[in-house]
C-alpha cells in the first residue's frame, strides 16, 4: 500500500506502486538526477527543434 | 581452427579443406567444456545445428556454394527472434516465448547459409544492473560487458565464428572492448531491426561481434539493406565493404575529438589508445584534433531518452501482476523509474541531439573517420559495482557507455577493435565514419589490425570455478 500523501505520485505510473517500490524508484531518479539537470541547464537556441522522428540520411 | 577467422574458415569450406559439419562439430566439442566456466550460452541446439549442417555440406558437395557464411556456425543474441527456438531477451518475463517468424538479420544470414549454434547469453532486457552469470573469457572473475556480453564472450573464447549483438548505447562495441574482438554498429537504418526484441526505438542498432575487421565486413555484407519490415530502415545502396578494405590509409583523415573522450579515463587505458593513434599515423593516415562542444553534456539526453522509451515498450507488461513479478527488483525498479522521466527532458534531449549531430557533421568536415577509446576502464571484476577512475568512484554501468553512446545518439556508424592490454585486459578503439561509410572505418580498422596484429591474441583456457 501507498501512503495518502504518495498516491497520488503513485497512481502517475498507471499501476499500483508499493511505497517500496517508490522508494527505489526515487533512489534511481536521485542517481540520474545531475545528469538531467545538466541537460535542463543547456541554453540551446530557441529555434533548434526536437528531433521527432530519428532517422540518418547520408550526407551529401 | 576454433580461433580461425570467419574468412579462413570460409575459405577452408569453400575449398573443401573442412566441411561444414566438422566445423560445427568442433564449435559444439568446445563449447561443452569451456561455456562451462564462460557460460555465454543461454541455449544450444546441436541437432539442429548439426542438421543445418549436413544441409549445408550437402549443398556445398553439389556445388550450390552460396558464399562465405555459407557453413559457418554463428550464434545470436537472445532477442533475435527465431521461429521455432525460445527466444527470451535475457527475461524471465519472456520464458517461454517461441516466435513465429524470424528477425531479418537472421533470415538474410540464413539464406547466405549461416548454422545457427544457440542463443547467448544477454542481461535482462538488455538493461539493468543485475549482471547474467556470463563471464569474461581473458579472466573469468570478470564481466564482459554489457549487454551482449554473451555473444563478445563466445567470439573471444572460440566457440563460434561470429555472433549477432545489439547496441542501444554500446551494448556491442563496450562487451567487444572488455572481451578484445571486433564489434560494429552500422548506422541508424543500416540494418534491419525487425524481430529484434526493442529496447529503445530510435536508438537501437543491430552488428556482428567477430574475430577481425574482414569477418565484420563479410557479416555487414549479408545483413545489410533496405527492410519494409523494420519502419526505421534506411533505403541506400550497400557498398562492398570487402572490395575497399585493402586500400589502407593513405590520404585518410582521422579526428580525435577534444572534449569528453580524455576525461575520466583509467591511467591504463590511455596510453594504449594514445599509441593506437600514433599506430595509425605511422601507418599513412594524416590524424588531428576535432571539436564537438555538446559532447559533454549528452549524458542527461541518452538517459532521458532511453529511460522513457525503454518503459513505454514494457509498460503493457509491467500493468500485469503475474508478468511484473517476473522481473527482477532491480530492473523492474529501473523500468518504473522511467514512468517518472518528464517530457519536457524528454524534448530537450531531441533537441540537443539535433545540436551534436550539427556539431558532428561539422567536425567531419575535414576527416573521414573519429577515433576515440571504446570504454574509459577495463573488465571488471564481477563482484563490483564500482571503480575508481581517476580518483573519483564510479558506478561501472555508468562509466562503461561513456564514449560509446554518443554515437547511438547521432546515429552514425561504429566500430570497437582491439588495440592492446592495460593491466593483462583488452583496451578497445573506437573508429566513427559518416553516415552509411561503414566501408571507410572497416578500411581503417582493417589497415590498424595489419600493422598490429592485437585482434590476433587469444585468452587463457577458461577455468572453471575461478572466483
Amino acid at each position: 500500500m501507498t501512503s495518502a500523501p504518495l498516491e497520488p505520485v503513485a497512481n502517475l505510473a498507471g499501476y499500483l506502486l508499493p511505497e517500496a517500490d517508490l522508494a527505489k524508484i526515487a533512489a534511481l531518479l536521485e542517481g540520474v538526477r545531475e545528469d538531467i539537470q545538466k541537460l535542463r541547464e543547456l541554453d540551446l537556441h530557441d529555434d533548434v527543434e526536437p528531433i521527432l522522428t530519428f532517422r540518418v540520411e547520408p550526407w551529401t | 581452427m576454433p580461433w580461425h577467422s570467419l574468412a579462413e574458415a570460409a575459405e577452408a569450406v569453400r575449398t573443401r579443406v573442412v566441411s561444414p559439419v566438422e566445423l560445427t562439430r568442433l564449435c559444439l566439442e568446445r563449447i561443452e567444456p569451456v561455456d562451462r566456466a564462460i557460460h555465454a550460452f543461454a541455449s544450444v541446439d546441436a541437432a539442429r545445428a548439426l542438421k543445418e549442417a549436413q544441409t549445408a555440406e550437402y549443398e556445398i558437395q553439389g556445388s550450390r556454394y552460396r558464399g562465405p557464411l555459407h557453413g559457418i556456425p554463428i550464434a545470436l543474441k537472445d532477442n533475435y527472434d527465431t521461429r521455432g527456438i525460445p527466444t527470451r531477451n535475457g527475461s524471465q518475463v519472456f520464458a517461454s516465448r517461441i516466435p513465429d517468424q524470424d528477425a531479418t538479420t537472421w533470415e538474410r544470414l540464413t539464406n547466405a547459409g549461416a548454422i545457427l549454434l544457440g542463443k547467448t547469453t544477454m542481461s535482462e532486457a538488455a538493461w539493468g544492473v543485475d549482471f547474467p552469470p556470463v563471464r569474461n573469457p581473458w579472466d573469468v572473475r570478470r564481466n564482459p560487458g554489457v549487454s551482449s556480453g554473451g555473444s563478445a564472450a563466445a567470439v573471444a573464447a572460440g566457440l563460434c565464428f561470429m555472433a549477432m549483438g545489439s547496441d542501444t548505447g554500446g551494448s556491442i562495441r563496450i562487451p567487444a572492448g572488455l572481451c578484445g574482438v571486433v564489434g560494429l554498429k552500422a548506422t541508424y537504418g543500416r540494418v534491419s531491426r525487425a524481430g529484434i526484441l526493442p529496447h529503445t526505438w530510435s536508438l537501437d542498432h543491430a552488428g556482428p561481434l567477430t574475430r577481425s575487421v574482414e569477418d565484420a565486413a563479410l557479416t555487414l555484407r549479408v545483413i545489410a539493406g533496405h527492410d519494409p519490415r523494420d519502419q526505421t530502415s534506411a533505403d541506400v545502396p550497400v557498398a562492398d565493404y570487402l572490395s575497399g578494405l585493402k586500400k589502407g590509409l593513405h590520404g585518410v583523415r582521422i579526428g580525435v575529438p577534444r572534449e569528453h573522450f580524455w576525461e575520466r579515463i583509467q591511467e591504463g587505458v590511455q596510453p594504449v589508445v594514445r599509441q593506437a593513434l600514433d599506430d595509425l599515423a605511422a601507418a599513412g593516415a594524416q590524424v588531428e584534433q576535432v571539436s564537438i562542444p555538446h559532447m559533454t553534456t549528452a549524458l542527461g539526453a541518452i538517459l532521458v531518452t532511453e529511460m522513457a522509451s525503454v518503459t513505454a515498450w514494457h509498460d503493457k507488461y509491467l500493468k500485469q501482476p503475474e508478468r511484473r513479478a517476473k522481473y527482477t527488483p532491480e530492473v523492474r525498479a529501473l523500468l518504473d523509474a522511467g514512468k517518472f522521466i518528464f517530457a519536457t527532458d524528454f524534448l530537450k534531449a531531441q533537441r540537443l541531439r539535433r545540436v551534436l549531430v550539427e556539431e558532428v557533421r561539422a567536425a567531419f568536415a575535414s576527416v573521414e573517420v573519429l577515433a576515440t577509446p571504446t570504454l574509459p576502464l577495463c573488465a571488471w571484476k564481477v563482484s563490483e559495482s564500482h571503480v575508481e577512475i581517476a580518483g573519483q568512484a564510479e558506478h561501472v554501468l555508468h562509466a562503461c557507455w561513456r564514449f560509446t553512446y554518443p554515437w547511438n545518439l547521432t546515429g552514425l556508424p561504429a566500430l570497437s577493435l582491439p588495440c592492446g592490454f592495460a593491466e593483462g585486459l583488452p583496451v578497445g578503439l573506437q573508429l566513427v565514419g559518416r553516415p552509411f561509410d561503414e566501408a571507410m572505418i572497416l578500411r581503417v580498422g582493417h589497415a590498424y589490425e595489419a600493422a598490429t596484429r592485437w585482434h590476433e591474441r587469444r585468452p587463457p583456457e577458461p577455468v572453471v570455478g575461478a572466483r
